[in-house]
């Protein structure tokens, strides 16, 4: 272990670590710019900064977290130091090893970082966007426009050795169009994200004209008949399901609820299916080639060919409790938490299924395009799509309203039986939240996939 | 003056300077925190950090901007007015209202470490005494608030001893019973210990799952809670929605009382806080608002505005209109003394303690749907089984509509996205 008296690491002997203590102090800055449009106008406009240190010592009893914006981290090791003496159930982190690394300068293929570009351009054209989607239609009623863009630069120093800079940008854009009709409403919503790259938001006007005819045809639909449906569901709303189901129950510090998917070697869904977490690519909202201990980002298979692989997502603290190796999924949404198991790029891999053949072979079912909204309760999920049609005789025939998906996660798991071959690999608005830290960036990707027999309710 | 109160004042000397209309929130967050797994802390966490929030009316529209301690003043006060010139047209701000209050005192960071492992141990010896396992936190928290702005500055201490737990039973018998207090001392919860101990007493019972097509249901405080929650939301000076119309014998106030530990004298918009009536005799009387929702109804702001919350406070979250210490009461001749004397009335019902998932939808619908995360089966007012997972839909038109029967006098404490203090609930026509 390394207990140097330079720079940063003068930090761990004033706080009084001894030879045999681990430190680590995770350095960040952040600026973010928030932009919010509601109903007819402008709501707000708010620029931050925020600045601190999360540090953590561990000592012979276990490991403590401090976090302060104090500039000095000293105080906050220290009652790290001191929080060690308040255990009573010992904790140790699994060895890293040691990275000495600058990111920062890491070209990440941006076309137009939004970070470079004028505030008030960008303003302009989101004003733009409201204003066309509320003066559309004159049953469009309002429009909610939320637009988040944030640069975080993170040094991490650990006594083990590591000396690590890295940097993530983010960009979201969530735009949701309002229409009614008497006691009736519906919605239609745009769904963007990027890894800082403002070109993703130049398709906005396009995609507003289609968010309005969504809200406004969606207000003439019946509402769907509740029942059991086989149901298709298209790229983002698959990779959504994939990344709150088994995604979130692969956490190492998640206890399933169903014991099969915690243990390799059960079928629990088709040979078509193959669903695993990894570091990503480079523009991407999901992409973590380190993560928040510095360890170098690994894929992880979760299911393979519908078999369960018993696989964890692990920090250094669950990989050191279950014996496991790292995976590179500790992740803090910034220096107020520790890392804790977060997922990054969730892909279901490619099937051999053409999406033509998956409608054209239901006979009774719906398209779901988009989330809306839902939740998991780590046995159950419901999802709300952003827009449905009902499938009739292998043919779309019409829209619907008002549809919620709803199944048990290992049934659900059980019911896809087709996978489309040709994954979307793009990004929405949808970000990560646990225990507090939101928004965390994520990316979730996946060909289109039906599952059968899936119950649907009204509302 | 220390560091950090320097910074506060040189932010509030350039705002002055530099914008026509400006309102600051300043918080510093001191807190120390221990997770219990069965009574045992094994992980242990302290935070100290300080904020500001700005607010500044420039050319006649508002901008926000917020920093950590130590960011140049000048460039918040830069960042402020950048975003005035893309926010929203706005009124001159005032404030803040009300009285400069008494600071309270709270002992310094270096009793927490010993005031948590004693606390620890207190519940550890809780748990061996009732045979229960408990999960959860234990958490010292104070806040030094702030709200400087044209009309003067108000300056207030809170702590607090925050306690969110989870009893199971042992053997893996599952959750019986959640709570959450706030406390000025480090102790376990006066008023959760007697039920927490009666519900160890059903963990030796079989898991069953019922169906029934009516019967009353007893709902605990954390169930009320849920089932009320689309109430207040549609009280919110924030819904578009009307608010509901429950049975004539409920009152909802927030209240703010002295007692309370989260009691804020002033809101983080600098507006006084003061008691105020949302229903009464079931009928909406009042919304509950922010400076921004008030101003889009055309009321007066009723100090409602947080960031996050006076539990929670997130500097960099906007101020919403948040209650703080709501409290159902129903009137006397609805009223039973305890929790006992509600369930020995029952003579073939359940009870619900808690609910999984029911907190989550994207709107509040009057249909709070869930899973029972813990419950019993009541039989001639005693329980005889435990309910788990079972799904359950409550529909708040019904059990606090015509189907409500009484309420406990006593009161027990709640929060999650509202915080106040819930009594249990007897009401008819629950479908299982």
């Amino acid at each position: 272990m390394l207990l140097t008296g330079r720079g940063r690491a003068a930090a761990f002997g004033a706080a009084g670590l001894r030879a045999a203590d681990y430190g680590e102090i995770r350095s960040e800055e952040q600026e973010i710019l928030s932009l919010v449009w509601r109903g007819r106008g402008r709501e707000s406009a708010t620029f931050s900064r925020q600045a601190g240190h999360g540090v953590r010592v561990g000592t012979g009893r276990g490991v403590c977290f401090a976090a302060s914006t104090d500039p000095d981290p000293t105080a906050a090791l220290r009652a790290a130091r001191r929080g060690s003496g308040v255990l009573a159930v010992p904790g140790t982190l699994a060895a890293a090893t040691p990275l000495v690394a600058d990111l920062t300068g890491t070209a990440d293929g941006a076309t137009e970082p939004a970070h470079t570009l004028d505030a008030a351009e960008k303003a302009l054209l989101l004003e733009c966007a409201h204003t066309a989607a509320v003066t559309s239609h004159p049953a469009v009623t309002g429009a909610l426009l939320y637009y988040r863009e944030s640069r975080r630069t993170v040094h991490l120093t650990t006594t083990d050795g590591t000396d690590l800079r890295y940097r993530s940008d983010d960009l979201t854009l969530q735009l949701t169009v309002t229409a009614a009709d008497g006691a009736t409403t519906a919605t239609g919503a745009v769904s963007l994200g990027s890894a800082g790259d403002f070109d993703a938001v130049r398709a906005l006007p396009g995609l507003v004209e289609q968010a309005c005819r969504d809200a406004v045809d969606t207000l003439g639909a019946p509402a769907v008949e509740p029942g059991t449906y086989d149901v298709v569901c298209d790229g983002p709303l698959a990779g959504t399901w994939a990344h709150e189901t088994l995604g979130h129950l692969a956490e190492a510090d998640q206890l399933p609820e169903h014991g099969a998917l915690a243990e390799p070697g059960h079928r629990v869904s088709g040979p078509s299916l193959t669903i695993l977490d990894g570091p990503g690519r480079p523009g991407a909202r999901g992409f973590v080639p380190v993560d928040d201990e510095g360890s170098a980002g690994t894929d992880v298979v979760l299911l393979d060919r519908g078999m369960t692989t018993g696989a964890g997502l692990h920090t250094r603290t669950t990989a050191a409790g279950q014996a496991a190796g790292l995976t590179g999924n500790a992740r803090a949404v910034d220096y107020r938490h520790a890392p804790i198991p977060r997922l990054r790029t969730v892909t279901v891999a490619a099937g051999p299924h053409e999406l033509a053949e998956m409608i054209g072979g239901t006979r009774r079912g719906l398209w779901a395009a988009g989330f809306h909204g839902g939740q998991t309760d780590r046995r159950s999920f419901t999802f709300l799509p952003a827009t449905c049609w009902l499938i009739e005789d292998g043919r779309r025939s019409h829209r619907v309203r008002a549809a919620t998906l709803t199944g048990d996660i290992v049934a659900g798991l059980a019911a896809v039986d087709r996978v489309g071959d040709t994954p979307w690999t793009g990004d929405t608005s949808a970000s990560c939240g646990k225990i507090g830290q939101w928004p965390l960036p994520v990316s979730s990707w996946a060909p289109p996939i039906r599952l059968r027999g899936l119950h649907v309710r009204a509302g | 003056m220390s560091a950090p109160d320097e910074w506060v004042a040189r932010i509030v000397a350039e705002a002055d300077a530099r914008a026509a209309s400006w309102r600051l929130l300043t918080l510093t967050d001191f807190s120390s925190e221990a997770e219990l797994a069965a009574g045992e802390p094994d992980a242990v966490r302290s935070d100290r950090q300080t904020s500001a929030t700005l607010r500044v009316r420039h050319d006649g529209r508002l901008g926000t901007a917020t920093a950590t301690y130590p960011v140049d003043p000048s460039l918040l006060v830069d960042d402020a007015v950048r975003a005035a010139r893309l926010g929203p047209a706005a009124d001159p701000l005032t404030g803040p209202t009300g009285s400069e209050p008494a600071a309270i005192e709270a002992p310094g960071d270096d009793t927490a470490a010993d005031a948590l492992r004693t606390f620890a141990a207190e519940t550890a010896d809780f748990q061996r005494a009732h045979g229960l396992r408990l999960d959860g936190t234990i958490r010292r928290q104070v806040h030094d608030v702030g709200v400087h702005g044209p009309d003067g500055n108000r300056h207030f201490r809170r702590a607090w001893w925050h306690q969110a737990l989870v009893a199971e039973g042992r053997a893996g018998a599952g959750a019986l019973a959640t709570c959450t207090d706030w406390t000025p001392e480090p102790a376990l919860s006066e008023s959760w210990a007697p039920w927490l101990a009666w519900t160890a007493a059903c963990q030796e019972l079989p898991d069953v799952d019922v169906s029934t097509d009516s019967c009353p249901v007893v709902l605990a405080p954390l169930a009320l809670h849920a089932l009320l929650s689309p109430v207040v939301a549609g009280l919110s000076g924030a819904s578009a929605a009307d608010a509901y119309v429950l049975h004539p014998a409920l009152r909802l106030d927030d209240s703010a009382q002295d007692d309370w530990p989260l009691r804020a004298p002033v809101d983080d918009e600098g507006t006084a806080t003061a008691p105020l009536t949302l229903l009464g005799d079931g009928k909406p009387v009042a919304r509950y608002h922010s400076e921004a929702t008030a101003a889009a109804r055309g009321e007066r702001p009723t100090g409602h505005g947080f960031h996050g919350s006076p539990a929670h406070r997130r500097p960099l979250q906007p101020a919403t209109p948040v209650l703080t210490a709501a409290r159902l009461t129903a009137a006397p001749a609805y009223r039973v003394p305890g929790f006992a004397d509600l369930v020995a009335s029952v003579g073939s019902g359940v009870l619900i303690e808690s609910l999984l998932g029911s907190h989550q939808h994207a709107a509040p619908r009057p249909v709070v749907e869930g899973r029972i995360r813990a419950g019993v089966l009541l039989e001639n007012g005693a329980p005889v089984a435990r309910l788990s997972g079972q799904p359950v839909a409550l529909d708040l038109r019904e059990l606090l509509g015509p189907g409500f029967r009484a309420a406990t006098e006593a009161t027990w404490p709640v929060g999650r996205s509202w915080h106040g203090r819930m009594p249990f609930a007897l009401a008819d026509g629950l479908a299982l």
